[in-house]
């Protein structure tokens, strides 16, 4: 991603983003490159996974969703317009089949099992994601571009720990790093998010 | 990106999405990043196998018959028991409409799907599924077909007529 104004390419236009290497990806595996659609599964199967996870699927429901979206991809391959913005189209398509798939299995249920499930309090999730599935893959591709540390600092600081976050005592001792230096560490890492955030797609 | 129908559904462009959430405090930032990774963990190895070995599944040359209407994605409606009917799909191409029913096959757990052309037409129709291999059934001259003993999962029909480009319809997920 981030498209810079670097080695500009009078000839096709496109050789400005040349150091984002989706849209090669995408061209290539329309032309038939077997390789470039499985770096592109590589690359994006984690937010993939991710969107159907946070819709708190069943194994199955989440592996189908999943598996759509991928299909989905492959049958408009050609007909993407703007492969810079891959990763929001998947997000967004995961998300529809994610919603569809759940609509589904809904209206399957019966009325018993519809009265039931409220009952013990289970069923359909109640709880929609409050991030649009552009916001979604905005910030795990820019999750993904900070260094490692930070990867692991902010990983341990949002485990869901019951209702509440782990403390610092709790996280520090889980990397080993002196309790001290979770607080810095916690705001540089958010500062360098935040300034991946704010330069994604200029 | 690709289709329209895409647009409408998440208007904020990916820029806005991005510059909204570099406006977040840390504490929101970090809410946000939960919320994204919380429930993360890595896509298990067979999902990621299955989505690249999906390449295979690509039809170059067939015309798509996009999805128009799908009775088993309404709206919920407790009160009616959809057991009752089966879920009835509709897929248009220019030139051509697939009518499929869906409904509890033959064996325990698997899926029969009954098909009409329109306009009626015998064809070879290939029956595609993620998960088994391809079955070809005819449609007869009335454009009538049928495929059982499937399995849930995602399926895709590609209608070959004579003298025509083949189609291909989108991705749907029985079971």
């Amino acid at each position: 991603m981030m498209p810079t104004e670097a080695s500009p390419d009078p000839g096709t236009g496109e050789g400005r983003f040349s150091d984002d290497p989706v849209p090669g990806l995408v061209r290539a595996a329309a032309a038939g490159d077997a390789q470039a659609w499985e770096q592109l599964v590589d690359r994006y199967a984690g937010l993939v996974w991710s969107i159907c996870r946070a819709h708190r699927m069943s194994d199955d429901d989440a592996a189908d969703a999943a598996q759509l979206t991928w299909l989905r991809l492959l049958e408009n391959l050609e007909r993407v317009r703007d492969p810079r913005r891959l990763a929001g189209w998947l997000a967004t398509t995961c998300r529809r089949e994610c919603r569809a798939l759940q609509r589904r299995s809904r209206s399957l249920l019966t009325v018993e099992e519809e009265h039931m499930d409220r009952l013990l309090g289970g069923g359909p999730p109640a709880d929609e994601p409050v991030l649009t599935a552009d916001q979604h893959a905005a910030l795990w591709q820019a999750f993904q571009r900070l260094n490692e540390w930070c990867q692991k600092v902010l990983r341990a600081l949002i485990v869901d720990a019951g209702d509440k976050s782990p403390s610092y005592q709790l996280v520090a001792a889980q990397l080993q790093t002196p309790v001290g230096s979770l607080g810095p560490t916690r705001a540089r890492c958010l500062g360098q998010l935040r300034r991946l955030l704010a330069s994604d797609g200029i | 990106m690709s289709t329209d129908d895409h647009a409408g559904d998440e208007p904020a462009s990916a820029l806005s999405a991005a510059s909204a959430l570099s406006a977040l405090n840390d504490d929101g930032l970090l809410a946000a990043l939960r919320e994204a990774l919380g429930r993360e963990e890595p896509p298990p190895g067979w999902a990621v196998d299955l989505a690249k070995g999906s390449y295979g599944l690509r039809a170059v040359d067939a015309e798509l018959a996009a999805l128009t209407s799908d009775s088993g994605l309404e709206a919920a409606q407790p009160l009616m028991r959809s057991g009752t009917a089966p879920r009835l799909a509709v897929f248009d191409a220019a030139g051509l409409s697939v009518e499929v029913e869906i409904e509890p096959g033959a064996r325990d757990g698997s899926w029969r799907l009954i098909g009409q052309l329109f306009p009626a037409a015998p064809a070879r129709i290939q029956v595609r599924q993620q998960r088994a291999e391809p079955v070809w059934v005819d449609a007869d001259d009335m454009g009538r077909f049928s495929a059982d003993h499937l399995t849930r999962g995602p399926l895709s029909l590609v209608c070959e007529r004579d003298g025509t480009r083949a189609a291909v319809t989108e991705w749907i997920t029985i079971g």
